[in-house]
């Protein structure tokens, strides 16, 4: 075997790649310049009739499996018997001459190198300037495992894994149905991650279908690597802190919304999927719903709706109320709170924020840490920080209380994305409050809302059902299995004409 | 598009705090105060002499600590209120949680007119305070010795007035209701009390003492004890009531008035206003019979209906008679007769001052006697009765 790690490295001097032209192994090899996972084996295929160069990235394919399945069958002389030219030997190659699921010929060295890229090896046939190849991924996957952040009791128990193809897998066990599209595009100039969209063909709105696939289409980045990317380019407003695409990590969460109508989108190297469109109730909404009954369900989903206002608004109702309309608590509480501020130091506007701050640092400091430590760290802060910092007056213990329940009611929120911008409304929130009490508080709510409003995923708006039409009560609580819509019918997208 | 509506928005959001926030320089700024440095007031008493003297008294603490006076005197409540605010030296007093206006008999004599115009003109105030008069003395007596006491007077005073409606001696009005009360009929009716003696020594209590009329705005009379039951009677303020009967033939019984409802119903005849009819509705409720006769014999019951009938009907002629004597209709039966015949009573609206003291007032009561759980034969601690039809016990 001859390995070759030589020739010119065009990204060494500054040049992409250039993958124009015929297949060549000298192509090949010119493209991946010096890599070090680059491969190459010279072989005499059919026992010396036609001299091939099989070139591979290790890794990508294992080369186990390469040796078995191409290498043995390559060089056994009695399956190329009378076979006297390279076209000949080719024609052999793809009639099964080798044992691979999917063989394709290239011509042209870009799709040989991409699909060595995509874990194929190359075989080059340098006479004829064509190359055959062969899919033959290195198994090398993380399993499917439990899901890390959306945990239920009554549901199943995997998770979507960073391989496409696990993915679309794990999907098309749960909905056997030839309806169910995949839409395969490639996204990243660098990257060339594979997105697949999904939906039911006849029953997912086309239009839908077609905004998501456009948008993908027009994605202009070098890697798509993280899901931000993904949601920043299918968005409406990728400034906005809402997050306006449903990612899950449940593949049964994930079906759920294809058969309701929604466009599914997976990625290659992201071990979730995601949902267009993304509208404000659908993120109140979590899959242990429909195992529940739906009385149980629908208290659940207000009591979210509760926890919602109480994360927002409680932290901002105490501040204004504290400095600016004590008039408004009954009496026993006012007294309480005066007894309970007496010794504290700090205005309240002070005493509020940098609560809500601490409480922002321990909780970064709980995720960013392994679990064990996290939770150590979480204890830690909050009782025994916290009951120290009452003690010894540097806070009150009514304001450790208001934002430990703003907090905790925050958590109840099941979308991390919605959750943390709620929490920077709560923030700008409590400075409304701070400067203009009750006022401010409205005028900061009649802002956010008006910007919720104005939102819109994938041409739906984003306050759907809540700004208008149909299934507010179906939002809002969980109907009995034999009332729940076919459809989500906030589906009917409304495109914005150009 | 998108731009210039979010640049209206923040321009909106820059703008409107100013805007909302109040007008004539109250604005919201204005009243910022942090909550450890405010004094919360829960009772303020009036007094005035030569000056005008403000006594005011903080509430009990959370820490259970007693509660704090402050007194101040000026030439105007206003001076006295400033003055006071300045003599504040720990915190700031803050009245928005005051409870109860305590007027002293000499103030109420001078006119409260101008006290209810500035304490209802004061953002802080609310205009649910209940307002008390002090019969033969001063409001600051009051608020030295009862409410500034260890006890809460602000609990006292509110024990009081949760008490009157039960025994149908009177009810608090509130700052608003009084104020309505005297724009409206010219004449209003507020609560008296009156210092006494407690059983242990330095220790006072403190005891309903009738109505204290008002007419434009100052203290002319006060309404005896039955005539304060008979507006409450008329006016519907009769939660529960207890009152003692006799059977006859030298036994005692006691009895638990439900709630008294009066219905009011003029009476026209060609047009011309010509009676009122007070009518008057309750159940009487038999708690404790010390008598050899029967809750079940019809004759108890019809005497007893019979003399609550009869307590209930002097009560509220007391009233009536009262109001008459004195031509100032603080029963509101104007009004009560208004809203029952709006159209017709449009007529003598106008008149209704020189109407009302000549006016004839037909009041009637009728009363039903029933009996907790229907249990109407008394515990004797004899064997039980059994039941006719079953035999069982």
């Amino acid at each position: 075997m001859r390995l070759r790690r030589r020739g010119q490295d065009p990204q060494r001097e500054g040049q992409a790649p250039d993958l124009v032209g015929p297949v060549s192994a000298a192509g090949i090899r010119a493209a991946f310049g010096e890599s070090a996972d680059y491969m190459e084996r010279t072989l005499a295929a059919g026992g010396g009739t036609a001299e091939a160069v099989l070139c591979w990235l290790d890794g990508l394919v294992s080369g186990t499996a390469a040796a078995e399945t191409l290498i043995r069958p390559l060089t056994d002389p009695a399956r190329f018997a009378g076979v006297r030219s390279e076209r000949a030997a080719i024609r052999r190659v793809l009639e099964g001459g080798v044992y691979a699921g999917t063989v394709r010929r290239r011509g042209a060295l870009r799709d040989a190198v991409y699909d060595m890229l995509a874990g194929c090896c190359a075989l080059v046939f340098p006479k004829t300037g064509a190359a055959v190849t062969f899919e033959m991924k290195s198994e090398e996957r993380r399993a499917v495992t439990e899901p890390k952040e959306e945990k239920v009791v009554k549901g199943a128990k995997d998770a979507f894994a960073e391989l496409i193809r696990t993915n679309t897998m794990l999907v098309r066990r749960r909905l056997a149905d030839p309806a169910l599209r995949l839409r395969e595009t490639v996204v990243g100039s660098s990257s060339h991650t594979r997105v697949c969209v999904l939906y039911l063909q006849g029953f997912t709105n086309p239009e839908l279908t077609e905004t998501v696939c456009e948008r993908l289409a027009a994605m202009q980045v070098r890697g798509l690597l993280s899901a931000a990317a993904l949601e920043s380019a299918l968005s409406d407003r990728p400034r906005s802190p809402f997050p306006q695409l449903l990612h899950t990590e449940r593949p049964d969460k994930f079906c759920q919304n294809l058969l309701e109508g929604r466009v599914g989108i997976l990625a290659d190297g992201l071990p979730m999927g995601f949902l267009a469109p993304g509208t404000f109730a659908q993120f109140f909404k979590m899959p242990e719903d429909r195992a529940n009954h739906f009385l149980v369900a629908s208290v659940l989903t207000l009591l979210r709706y509760a926890a919602l206002l109480l994360s927002l608004l409680l932290p901002a109702f105490y501040t204004a109320v504290a400095m600016y309309h004590q008039e408004m608590l009954p009496t026993r509480l006012i007294q309480t709170m005066i007894e309970a501020k007496q010794s504290v130091p700090f205005p309240t506007a002070v005493e509020v924020m940098g609560m809500l701050a601490a409480f922002e640092l321990l909780q970064e400091a709980g995720l960013r840490l392994p679990s064990p430590v996290g939770q150590t760290v979480s204890v830690i802060g909050a009782l025994i920080v916290g009951q120290s910092a009452v003690e010894a007056s540097v806070v009150s213990p009514v304001v450790v209380i208001v934002v430990a329940l703003a907090g905790i009611s925050g958590y109840t929120v099941p979308n991390q994305d919605m959750s943390g911008a709620l929490r920077l409304c709560r923030l700008a929130l409590v400075a409304a409050a701070v400067a203009c009490g009750l006022f401010g508080i409205v005028i900061g709510t009649t802002l956010l809302l008006y910007h919720l409003c104005t939102l819109e995923s994938c041409g739906v708006p984003y306050m759907t059902p809540f700004s208008g039409g149909k299934g507010a009560a179906a939002a809002l609580l969980q109907m009995p299995p034999d009332r729940e819509p076919e459809a989500d019918p906030a589906l009917r997208v409304r495109r914005k004409q150009p | 598009m998108r731009g210039r509506r979010y640049a209206a928005a923040c321009l909106a959001a820059v703008l409107l705090p100013g805007l909302c926030s109040g007008c004539a320089g109250n604005t919201v700024y204005t009243q910022l105060r942090d909550v450890e440095s405010l004094e919360l007031v829960r009772t303020v008493g009036v007094d005035r002499e030569e000056q005008v003297t403000v006594t005011v008294v903080t509430g009990l603490s959370a820490g259970g600590d007693a509660p704090i006076t402050l007194q101040e005197q000026g030439a105007t409540l206003a001076e006295a209120m400033h003055m006071l605010e300045q003599s504040a030296s720990r915190r700031r007093p803050f009245y928005s949680h005051t409870e109860y206006l305590v007027l002293g008999q000499s103030a109420a004599e001078a006119g409260i007119l101008g006290y209810l115009d500035y304490f209802g003109r004061m953002l802080e105030m609310r205009t649910d305070t209940g307002v008390y008069l002090v019969r033969d003395g001063d409001a600051a007596p009051v608020l030295h010795s009862v409410c500034g006491g260890k006890d809460g007077g602000d609990r006292i005073l509110a024990f009081l007035k949760e008490d009157l409606p039960r025994t149908g001696q009177g009810y608090v009005a509130t700052c608003l209701e009084t104020a309505v009360s005297l724009e409206r009929y010219g004449c209003a009716l507020v609560m008296a009390i009156r210092l006494r003696p407690g059983e242990e020594p330095d220790a006072v209590q403190v005891r309903p003492a009738g109505f204290g009329v008002l007419e434009n705005g100052r203290l002319t009379a006060f309404l005896s004890d039955a005539e304060s039951r008979g507006v409450c009677v008329l006016q519907n303020r009769v939660r529960e009531m207890a009152l003692v009967t006799d059977d006859g033939q030298g036994g005692k019984i006691s009895l638990q008035l439900g709630p008294v409802r009066t219905a009011i119903v003029p009476v026209f005849a060609n047009g011309a206003l010509v009676r009122l009819d007070a009518q008057i509705r309750s159940t009487a409720n038999i708690t404790e019979m010390a008598s050899r006769r029967s809750a079940e014999d019809p004759a108890v019951r019809a005497r007893i209906a019979s003399q609550v009938e009869e307590q209930l009907t002097k009560w509220a002629q007391a009233a009536v008679d009262c109001a008459q004597r004195m031509g100032l209709d603080f029963l509101a039966l104007g009004g009560a007769a208004a809203r029952k015949a709006p159209v017709r009573f449009a007529a003598v609206q106008a008149a209704w001052p020189e109407v009302f003291p000549k006016l004839d007032v037909a009041v009637t009561a009728q009363v039903e006697v029933i009996r907790s759980y229907d249990m109407d034969a008394p515990l004797s601690g004899g064997p039980m009765r059994r039941n006719a039809e079953t035999g069982e016990a």
